[in-house]
């Protein structure tokens, strides 16, 4: 029974694991923006959606680190120098402003809430009531 | 753009700030620090027309092809950005010149409108010449990376929207150009001309098609009426005809308001750690055509990524030619007065010329190492060779020409953009 009772808590932990997100996509706890895709959010955080519903779209971007590159291989399908020349393009030709870079989820959070139209990812442990989220990965 | 607008849109870049609550100018950069040389101590890399090649020779040189610039956006309003940018080149003795000087106002989700000092859109990579962050190469193709103009003052017109799983971006955009620059020496005297393009009535219009991130096509045509002045040689010969009442055929010699017309298609494909670039553009003119070169133009990159390394390999060429038939209203027989040689013969030596009708390929490989996200660092081995031959052409050997040498190119660069 023991043994049983083991095993059947080791799949249920085995299929928590299965499902569990990597990161969220959030914005303001009142923000106007809807929950959104994937596609969407590729969208968004490359840059191709200057406004949503009137809304002008504010894309942070946390530094350098294991949250960015998972985001990044998740959502963009770029990471490192090839996502870095695909923003140059975009800011050296007037087309995009340049995402916000911020340390951590706690400076996401913050900025989100402090920033109107502003959209940025969290680990997924981060999520609290303070944000909205838009999107799990 | 005249001074005063650059400077109008400056001020509004740097004082956009007071007058936006929590809004901020944002500062971002890019530069490239390059070095390069010939390795033979007779032969000098291409240069004249060229795009971003100036001449390199034995000794090592660090101005022909380093760079930097700063650019400034702030917003205006929630729908304008003022964007500036200025540039400093190496090849001019990196003194800084507006590359950008805009406003910008979006209208909605998909269309934007820009006034003021803009980037022309001849090539996939126009909007970005100078980021060499952007591209794999120390400098993008010389082959098609031809023009000497880079920049226009009017407006664009953009717009953008995603279908399915292509996603497109349109420019429609009207200006004008003007530019002075040194011509090719004359072959005997080495006396360089000091020349000016004018190109008024400039209209264009730009597509590109991305398919999933990975496939872009594009496409971009342009027309103006353009006027090149003022070759000596050919300026007397014009003078030389209106003075025999010849006048179609001066008309014809004339570079004055002939209609322009170029075209450009390209392809980027980045797939499976594979990245292909090629593109091939022309350009020619409508009606009897002055004697203004026309031009064929390709190359083809390949290159795989490996890791943090992209080792490239890059075919291009160029062909270019002038037209004469605008001779065609000139009899054989008539001689011009200062030279006592027939103008016929006259046109064929310009047109004969190795300035005016080459034909030439090159051959690179360049290895791209991305040292950080933002740092680049980059090899590059090119080597030109030239298939024009004077003795095809017994005019331009009358007329003192040589043969273009065949020459290499060895370059290192480190890019970086903040």
């Amino acid at each position: 029974m023991i043994i049983a009772q083991k095993i059947l808590l080791g799949a249920i932990t085995l299929m928590g694991a299965l499902n569990a997100y990597a990161g969220a996509i959030v914005a303001a706890k009142d923000s106007p923006f809807a929950a959104t895709d994937a596609e969407e959010a590729k969208k968004m955080f490359l840059g191709r959606e200057a406004s949503i519903g009137g809304q002008g779209v504010t894309v942070v971007y946390q530094k350098e680190g294991e949250t960015r590159t998972t985001f990044e291989t998740k959502i963009l399908g770029k990471t490192g120098a090839d996502l870095t020349a695909y923003w140059s393009k975009l800011i050296f030709t007037g087309r995009a402003q340049a995402p916000v870079e911020v340390s951590g989820d706690g400076d996401v959070k913050a900025k989100v809430n402090s920033t109107p139209g502003a959209v940025g990812y969290v680990n997924d442990g981060a999520v609290d009531g303070s944000v909205k989220v838009l999107f799990k990965y | 753009m005249n001074r005063k607008l650059r400077i109008a849109v400056l001020a509004v870049v740097c004082t956009a700030s007071t007058s936006v609550a929590h809004a901020e100018v944002s500062f971002h950069g890019y530069g490239q620090t390059v070095v390069g040389t010939t390795l033979s101590n007779n032969r000098q890399f291409p240069n004249g027309q060229q795009f971003g090649v100036p001449t390199y020779s034995a000794d090592p040189n660090f101005q022909p092809e380093s760079n930097f610039a700063l650019q400034a956006t702030a917003p205006v309003s929630d729908s304008i950005n003022a964007v500036a940018q200025v540039l400093a080149l190496g090849i001019d003795d990196f003194q800084p010149k507006f590359q950008w000087a805009y406003l910008k106002y979006q209208f909605n989700d998909a269309f934007a409108l820009k006034a003021g000092r803009l980037q022309l859109p001849l090539y996939i990579y126009s909007d970005f010449l100078y980021v060499g962050e952007a591209y794999p190469w120390i400098v993008p193709p010389q082959s098609v990376y031809l023009a000497q103009v880079t920049n226009y003052d009017g407006f664009d017109l953009s717009a953008e929207q995603s279908i399915g799983d292509w996603y497109l971006y349109a420019q429609f955009y009207y200006g004008s150009v003007h530019r002075d620059f040194l011509g090719q020496p004359a072959p005997l005297t080495g006396v360089q001309d000091e020349l000016h393009i004018d190109a008024k009535n400039n209209l264009g219009f730009t597509l590109d098609a991305t398919y999933n991130d990975w496939l872009t096509l594009h496409g971009a045509f342009i027309a103006d009426r353009i006027t090149l002045c003022c070759e000596s040689q050919i300026q007397s010969i014009v003078d030389a005809l209106y003075q025999q009442n010849l006048n179609d055929g001066a008309s014809g010699v004339d570079a004055r308001n002939d209609v322009a017309m170029y075209w450009n298609a390209g392809i980027q494909i980045n797939r499976a750690r594979w990245v292909i670039l090629s593109e091939y553009s022309g350009l020619g003119y409508r009606g009897d055509s002055a004697l203004l070169p026309i031009r064929e133009s390709a190359y083809i990159s390949v290159g795989r990524r490996i890791g943090r390394l992209t080792p490239m390999v890059t075919y291009g060429h160029q062909n270019q030619w002038m037209s004469t038939k605008m001779t065609k209203s000139i009899p054989d027989t008539a001689i011009d007065p200062n030279t006592h040689v027939p103008f016929d013969t006259e046109l064929l030596v310009i047109s004969q010329s190795p300035n005016i009708r080459g034909k030439d390929s090159y051959y690179g490989v360049v290895l791209r190492y991305d040292l950080t996200n933002t740092v680049a660092l980059k090899l590059d081995f090119t080597h030109y060779d030239s298939h024009y031959h004077t003795s095809d052409y017994p005019f331009a050997v009358f007329a003192g020409y040589t043969n273009p040498q065949d020459a290499n190119r060895l370059s290192a660069a480190v890019t970086f953009t903040f």
